[in-house]
């Protein structure tokens, strides 16, 4: 229904009779129907419109303007509550009238959200203009509970720049489709930040739970370049993965709360162990560890080694992997004692595919981008990060929703999250995305992700923020 | 003043008696020495972090690195990249350090280095949030395991946008995994790069 037919519905049903007859009664008179008209404004919110707009053209005032005072929660209280009892259109009205200074005042002195609040603070949104950012952001974060919504802070995260209005009224119908407990009631999701990125980036995120002093942010920082913000995302999918060509900006929100739940829920660490979550193991930084499995899942020339060689080529593998040296595996191995002068159990060792998996599966040749490199024993064993190693059972990527899945168990449970949450035409099919590809996941999100519980405690844990974890 | 800014951290760098520190580096700086600087730029632990130099820069004067934060390690960010000089400045903002390393080359229409060497340096400081690995050689081209992508990557080449110098090249990472870099360098001596991740190239 177009706004203005839906505003005369809401106003001939629902609006007082003395409004409507005040509004009427100005006959064929104008300035007498004006006079009027700003009375059942005045009625309706409790402030006078602005003296220069009474005396000033023939518009019609909806109870905003510059005298309307907002300096206080207690004022702003009354003029919301003013507000959410009338039509849309009048809300509309009511919020452009007021002038810049005001909006921010009213964005700062915000009541506590509940349904009404929420409701007239989404308006506010929709007709604050794009270019009062620091209002805009304030009003995204009272609505979501959110402590920060601005530059990024965290320098290691690269430069921090203020938000722009493409990327936050994007983001705001992203967070507004997502369970509150993920998003304002979720004590992992404290602050929404951006930072700088090259012209014609992609939209790019990071989850960042401590700051670079350690101290706790829990912030979901996001990298973009506003004209990309609508471009589909074709980078991180193969054509027929269910993230295939779904919005690219949209789904890194997704992505990065993503993370946001997985801090509060701890699905990485549980379920993604199991089969059905990819039997994800993390080794980090314990390279013998995960040389160990790599050896076993191999079955190939360096498990028949005599016990004193193999303990040998272990240790200089794994100083291959501290040092990331994965160009040259060969010079180190044929200075091992037992290899360098055996030729042909140099050779044997060399195919072993756990030395190709050391010079293809590294973060710097991101398997999981291209079908995830080297198989041994049914696991891929990859470098996720710099020095940071996790394995995983083959046969899960026949459920995968985007490449970028197969990195970490981190970023398994973030893209499944996203796919999620991709919106769909009918409420009712929520989750057909993940349910198109995994339906085992897809019910685990419905049963333990979805319904997961709030954080009541959220707000009395403010005064901890800035605390070290 | 902001990461844009240099900052001066001579007594870091430097020796009880002020001269500069030798150790195994290049350009004389060593990745200890920018360990430390950067951990007193940054307020971070120095043994929180570990940094490393980038082999084959080749920019006179200046030591490309980049710093990781180790308690962020097993997840993107925690990153710092830069450029050192021999007295111990640090620029630890990527465009400043970048326009730093172009001035050392002197680079403009004199094209004063390869294309490969402006693309190892600029595409290695394009790694902010995690470590970026530019396109440099056929090998690394034919290590691209997605023959879609092996269609469009390319070498580094020389361009010309508007009549200014500059060079085009690819870039990869964890996050975003591939991309084109266009780096056109102005009258000024600055750089300004546009990006093009993979997927735009790629068929609807």
């Amino acid at each position: 229904m177009p706004d203005a037919a839906r505003d005369r519905k809401a106003t001939s049903a629902g609006a007082p009779a003395s409004e409507t007859d005040d509004a009427q009664a100005g006959g064929d008179n104008p300035l007498r129907a004006r006079k009027l008209q700003q009375r059942a404004a005045e009625r309706r919110t409790g402030v006078q419109p602005d003296a220069t707009d009474a005396s000033g053209p023939a518009a019609p005032d909806h109870g905003g303007g510059t005298a309307v005072d907002l300096s206080s929660p207690a004022k702003v209280g009354d003029f919301v509550h003013g507000l959410a009892a009338q039509p849309p259109g009048d809300q509309a009205a009511a919020i452009t009238s007021l002038d810049a200074g005001k909006r921010a005042s009213l964005a700062a002195n915000l009541p506590p959200m509940d349904d009404v609040v929420r409701g007239v603070v989404k308006v506010v949104f929709d007709h604050t203009p794009d270019g009062e950012i620091d209002t805009l952001g304030k009003l995204l974060g009272a609505r979501f509970n959110l402590k920060q919504v601005g530059p990024d802070t965290v320098k290691s995260d690269g430069k921090g720049i203020p938000w722009e209005s493409k990327g936050l009224r994007a983001a705001w119908g992203v967070l507004e489709a997502l369970p509150a407990a993920h998003v304002q009631d979720n004590k992992a999701m404290w602050a929404l930040v951006r930072y700088k990125v090259s012209k014609g980036s992609q939209a790019e995120g990071v989850y960042v739970d401590q700051d670079d002093k350690d101290k706790t942010v829990d912030q979901a920082a996001i990298g973009y370049d506003p004209a990309t913000v609508d471009q589909p995302d074709k980078d991180f999918s193969d054509k027929d993965d269910p993230m295939y060509g779904t919005n690219a900006f949209n789904e890194t929100i997704r992505h990065e709360v993503g993370h946001a739940v997985d801090a509060k829920l701890g699905v990485s660490d549980s379920y993604c162990g199991k089969p059905e979550g990819g039997t994800w193991k993390q080794y980090d930084d314990g390279f013998d560890a995960a040389l160990a499995d790599m050896v076993s899942a191999s079955g190939g020339a360096i498990a028949g080694l005599k016990d004193e060689v193999r303990a040998h080529v272990l240790a200089a593998l794994a100083k291959v992997m501290k040092s990331q040296k994965f160009d040259d595996i060969k010079t180190p191995l044929s200075a091992v004692p037992g290899l360098k002068d055996d030729a042909d159990q140099l050779k044997a060792v060399l195919a072993d595919p756990v030395v190709q998996t050391l010079q293809k599966n590294t973060t710097a040749k991101s398997p999981w981008m291209s079908g995830g490199g080297v198989v041994m024993g049914g696991r891929v064993f990859e470098e996720s990060y710099d020095k940071s190693w996790n394995s995983y059972a083959a046969e899960a990527r026949d459920r995968k929703v985007s490449n970028y899945q197969f990195r970490a168990p981190g970023e398994w449970f973030a893209e499944s999250y996203a796919a999620y949450y991709e919106p769909v035409s009918d409420p009712k099919h929520k989750g057909a995305k993940l349910a198109g590809r995994d339906p085992k996941t897809k019910a685990f999100f419905d049963a333990s992700v979805d319904t997961a519980k709030p954080d009541k405690d959220k707000a009395s844990d403010d005064e901890k923020k800035g605390k070290k974890k | 003043m902001t990461r844009a800014a240099v900052l001066a951290l001579a007594a870091i760098a430097c020796s009880a008696q002020g001269a500069p520190a030798r150790r195994a580096s290049v350009n004389g700086q060593s990745a200890e020495a920018i360990k430390s600087a950067v951990a007193k730029a940054e307020d971070v632990d120095a043994g929180g972090l570990e940094c490393t130099i980038l082999d084959g820069a080749k920019v006179p004067g200046l030591t490309v690195f980049r710093c990781q934060l180790v308690a962020k390690r097993a997840q993107r960010g925690g990153g710092y990249v830069g450029v050192m000089d021999g007295a111990g400045k640090l620029v630890l903002d990527s465009d400043e350090a970048l326009n730093r390393v172009l001035a050392a080359w002197g680079y403009g229409a004199k094209r004063s280095v390869s294309a490969v060497d402006v693309a190892r340096v600029a595409g290695f400081l394009e790694g902010e949030r995690e470590p970026a690995h530019p396109i440099l050689t056929q090998g690394d081209l034919d290590a691209l395991d997605n023959a879609d992508w092996r269609k469009h990557a390319a070498l580094p080449r020389e361009i010309t946008v508007d009549g200014k110098p500059g060079v085009e090249y690819w870039n990869r990472s964890g996050r975003p995994p591939l991309w084109r870099t266009q780096l056109v360098v102005k009258p000024d001596g600055t750089a300004d790069a546009t990006v093009k991740s993979i997927g735009q190239f790629l068929e609807p």
